[in-house]
C-alpha cells in the first residue's frame, strides 16, 4: 500500500513539474509572438521610411534654443536617437551616446528627439548632462519614423537618405548603425547574408 | 504545525527566485538604478545607493534561506521585501503611472507595472508566511527530498509562468486597441 502511494505521488509530481514547465514554455512562445505582431513591428525594421528613402524633413527648435533641420542635405550624417526620461534602457545609454558623439564627430551629429511634457523633459535635459546635444520634442518626428518603442535610432546619410535603423539596446547595436553604412548594408543581418 | 517537506519546498523555491532575480538586476544594475528612479518614490541623490541595497537584500535573503539556522530570520526579511516592493509598485498604480517598467530583472523582457503583479507577490508573501509556522519533527526520508526538488522546480515554473503572462498582458492590450 504505501509503495503504491509512494510511486503515485512521484509520478503525479513529476507530471505537475512538466506541465509547469509547458505553461511556461507557453506562455514565452506567446510573448514571443506578440512581440512579433505588434502594431508597429516592434522589431522589425519595415515600419516607417526604408532604408535607401529619403527622410521627411522637418525643422525644429531644440530645448536650448537651437534650429534643428532632419533630413537635409549637409556636411555630416545625423544620427537621431528616440528616447524617453523614463526609459531605463535609454539612460543606460546615454555615456555611450557621448562616447560616439566624440569618436565619430568627424562625420556625424547626433540628435535627441523625444516627445511628452516639457518641464520633466527640460530636467532630464539638464541632469543627464546632454547640453552637447540638440534636443527636440516632436510627436511628428515620432510618427514619421514609427517609432514604437524605445530607445530607437536612425541614421541619416548627408544627403538626408535613412541609412540604418533599429531599436538600440547596446553599444554593439548601436555601432551596427554606423558598420551598416560603411558597408553600404541596410542591416548588418543582410551583409552576413549575402557574404 | 505544518510539515517540514511544504516549508522546505517554499523556503528553497523563494531562494532560487530571489536569487535570479537578484543576479539579473546585479548583471544590468544601470537600467534597474533608472527603473527604480521612475517609481518617483526617493530622492534622485539616494537612487544609486537604493538600487545597491535593494540588490544586495534580494540576493541575501536568497542565499539565507537556504541556511538552516537563518531561515525564520530570511523567511521575515523576504515577507519585508515583498511587501516594500509591493507597496511602491501599488502607490505608482494609484497616482497613474501603469507604464513603466516594474524593474524586476530577469529573462522575461520589459515587464510593466500591474495589479497582477501585487498579486504575484501577495501570494509569494501568503506562502512565505506560511512556510514560517513551526513545524512537525521528524526525520526526512529519500522520497521527501525527490518531493522537496519536485516541488522546488514546480514552484519556481509557476513563478516564471506568471512573470511572463504579467509581461505578455500589455502587449495583448496593445494588439486589441488597434
Amino acid at each position: 500500500m504505501e509503495q503504491t502511494l509512494t510511486a503515485a505521488v512521484v509520478v503525479l509530481a513529476v507530471v505537475a513539474v512538466g506541465l509547469v514547465l509547458a505553461v511556461f514554455a507557453l506562455a514565452r512562445q506567446i510573448g514571443i509572438l506578440y512581440e512579433r505582431i505588434a502594431p508597429m513591428g516592434a522589431l522589425m525594421l519595415d515600419a516607417g521610411p526604408a532604408v535607401g528613402d529619403v527622410a521627411p524633413r522637418f525643422t525644429l527648435e531644440a530645448l536650448d534654443g537651437r534650429v534643428v533641420e532632419v533630413g537635409n542635405a549637409g556636411p555630416q550624417s545625423s544620427l537621431l536617437f528616440f528616447l524617453s526620461p523614463t526609459c531605463p534602457v535609454c539612460k543606460k545609454l546615454l555615456p555611450i551616446l557621448k562616447s560616439s558623439a566624440r569618436s565619430e564627430q568627424s562625420w556625424l551629429r547626433i540628435l535627441l528627439a523625444s516627445d511628452g511634457e516639457r518641464s520633466a523633459q527640460e530636467k532630464f535635459y539638464r541632469q543627464s548632462k546632454l547640453t552637447e546635444f540638440p534636443y527636440v520634442l516632436s510627436a511628428e518626428l515620432g510618427l514619421a519614423f514609427k517609432v514604437s518603442r524605445l530607445p530607437y535610432a536612425v541614421l541619416l546619410d548627408d544627403t538626408g537618405k535613412v541609412r540604418a535603423k533599429g531599436l538600440i539596446n547596446s553599444r554593439e547595436q548601436l555601432e551596427s548603425l554606423f558598420t551598416a553604412k560603411d558597408l553600404g548594408v541596410s542591416s548588418v543581418q543582410e551583409y552576413l547574408r549575402s557574404a | 504545525m505544518i510539515d517540514p517537506v511544504f516549508s522546505l519546498i517554499v523556503s528553497y523555491a523563494a531562494a532560487a527566485v530571489l536569487l535570479h532575480g537578484g543576479w539579473h538586476k546585479w548583471q544590468e544594475r544601470e537600467i534597474f538604478a533608472a527603473a527604480l528612479q521612475n517609481y518617483a518614490l526617493i530622492p534622485e541623490v539616494a537612487v544609486p545607493s537604493a538600487s545597491n541595497l535593494l540588490i544586495a537584500s534580494e540576493a541575501a535573503i536568497g542565499l539565507l534561506l537556504c541556511v538552516p539556522m537563518a531561515k525564520p530570520l530570511a523567511q521575515g526579511s523576504g515577507v519585508l521585501l515583498l511587501l516594500v516592493v509591493s507597496a511602491a509598485v501599488a502607490v505608482n498604480l494609484l497616482r497613474g503611472r501603469t507604464e513603466i517598467s516594474c524593474g524586476c530583472g530577469g529573462g522575461s523582457g520589459d515587464q510593466q507595472i500591474s495589479w497582477g503583479l501585487i498579486l504575484r507577490n501577495s501570494l509569494f508573501v501568503l506562502l512565505l508566511g506560511l512556510a514560517a509556522l513551526p513545524t512537525v519533527s521528524r526525520t526526512l526520508i529519500s522520497i521527501d527530498y525527490l518531493i522537496i526538488g519536485l516541488g522546488v522546480g514546480m514552484l519556481a515554473g509557476l513563478y516564471a509562468a506568471a512573470s511572463q503572462l504579467l509581461t505578455n498582458g500589455p502587449r495583448l492590450e496593445a494588439l486589441r486597441n488597434t
